[in-house]
């Protein structure tokens, strides 16, 4: 493998792992899940095309993966979300503990989202990719991506904001019927 | 302007040309109901990047680190060609332009947190060498130099390069690394170039920029 490849992968660890926790709820899993997509990665580095974004690519691959292993495991899925307690975010005690968590539902809440929606809500926006590369990455119209992208945020906010508010944001829920849940 | 939640939400996703954001901004004006929803798509936006953004800036598992390891080196030192990748020329080509005073607030910054930060497993110690007939500037081995260490683990590890044509050579270490409170890595590193009996030890900054790179700039000259 070229060594600036190699490098480019090696910089962009850090943006890899993130997506990969965000696609398996946990720090471990993630990084189990982008071990083997480096492996993958690096024995199929000829079917990159040099000049293409090489983190796209990356994250399709874990996408793949992913996928498949979900396929494998389906009958011991709705296991227990690992949420690391421990994670600090800073300020003061209070703000520290409300904010730890918020964050603590929202992961949770993600992990619950239909895996199609997880993806395209994980690449937009954290990623802070755009609906056309979306659409390209996993093969789906704009339309698509953006009906999951739509219903992804509705049901995170409810779910990470309760019932009491779903009034004001089941707005979200309407419009594109792809995916019924 | 009808405001529906699709445009809404392809405004707060970047997704719109300048004018048609513009219109929409002008139409949120009056409309304080569809203002709200937008600002509660930034503010979900917001914690989902908040709650997955711990990898950014922990230390790489050293067994993601492995399939990525070089080949073993050949002899005892490891080298890189003259002609540096194209992310290291960019730093090289910033590093001449921030070879200037910086603010102060930047030094405090740096003293003021400490901790050592630990980012990439490279095990074998580097040396830089240009043989002969190389560029009469050392500036380009020396940011080739401080690439390698802003990207390797263990701070206080020593690079060193030799340019015969100029008849220089030098060292570069990371002292300490931190975090801003953006969630950007940052290292700082002390560069000598030593020519005969003379050497002059400079103090810089290196953060890790978005798109994996590193952004250089040269601190002012302090007492320690």
């Amino acid at each position: 493998m070229d060594d600036s490849v190699r490098q480019e992968l090696v910089a962009l660890l850090p943006r890899l792992r993130r997506f990969a926790y965000g696609l398996t709820g946990s720090v471990e899993d993630g990084d189990d899940l982008l071990q083997s997509a480096l492996v993958r990665a690096i024995s199929r580095i000829d079917q990159w095309r040099p000049g293409t974004r090489l983190h796209s690519w990356m994250f399709r691959i874990m996408q793949t993966i992913r996928i498949n292993d979900l396929k494998a495991v389906r009958v011991r899925a709705g296991s227990a979300v690992a949420i690391d307690p421990d994670r600090a975010i800073g300020g003061d005690l209070r703000r520290e503990v409300e904010g730890r968590l918020m964050l603590d539902a929202v992961r949770r809440g993600v992990s619950r989202l239909p895996e199609e929606q997880r993806a395209v809500l994980l690449l937009v926006c954290v990623e802070g990719l755009s609906y056309k590369e979306v659409a390209e990455m996993l093969e789906i119209p704009a339309g698509t991506v953006m009906s999951r992208l739509a219903r992804a945020r509705g049901a995170l906010h409810r779910m990470v904001h309760g019932t009491e508010k779903s009034a004001e944001i089941i707005r979200f829920g309407r419009g594109g019927n792809d995916e019924a849940r | 302007m009808k405001l529906d939640e699709t445009m809404l939400m392809a405004y707060v996703d970047g997704e719109l040309d300048a004018e048609t954001a513009r219109e929409i901004e002008t139409a949120l004006a009056l409309d304080p109901e569809a203002q709200k929803i937008v600002d509660q798509l930034r503010q979900n936006a917001a914690m989902v990047r908040a709650a997955f953004n711990d990898p950014m800036h922990e230390e790489i598992p050293s067994r993601l680190m492995a399939p990525l390891m070089a080949e073993p080196a050949p002899s005892g030192h490891r080298g890189i060609e003259a002609s540096a990748s194209p992310r290291r020329r960019q730093g090289a080509g910033r590093l001449a332009r921030y070879v200037m005073p910086v603010a102060a607030s930047f030094i405090a910054l740096v003293v003021g947190v400490g901790g050592g930060y630990a980012l990439f497993g490279l095990t074998d110690p580097f040396t830089l060498e240009v043989a002969s007939g190389g560029e009469a500037s050392d500036d380009g081995h020396i940011s080739d130099v401080i690439y390698r260490a802003l990207e390797t683990e263990t701070s206080g590890r020593e690079f060193t390069w030799r340019n015969a044509a100029t008849g220089r050579s030098g060292t570069v270490a990371t002292i300490k690394g931190f975090v801003t409170s953006g969630g950007q890595i940052c290292r700082e590193f002390r560069s000598t170039v030593t020519l005969g009996a003379e050497t002059r030890t400079r103090h810089g900054l290196g953060c890790r920029l978005k798109d994996g790179g590193w952004e250089t700039l040269w601190l002012q000259a302090r007492n320690r």
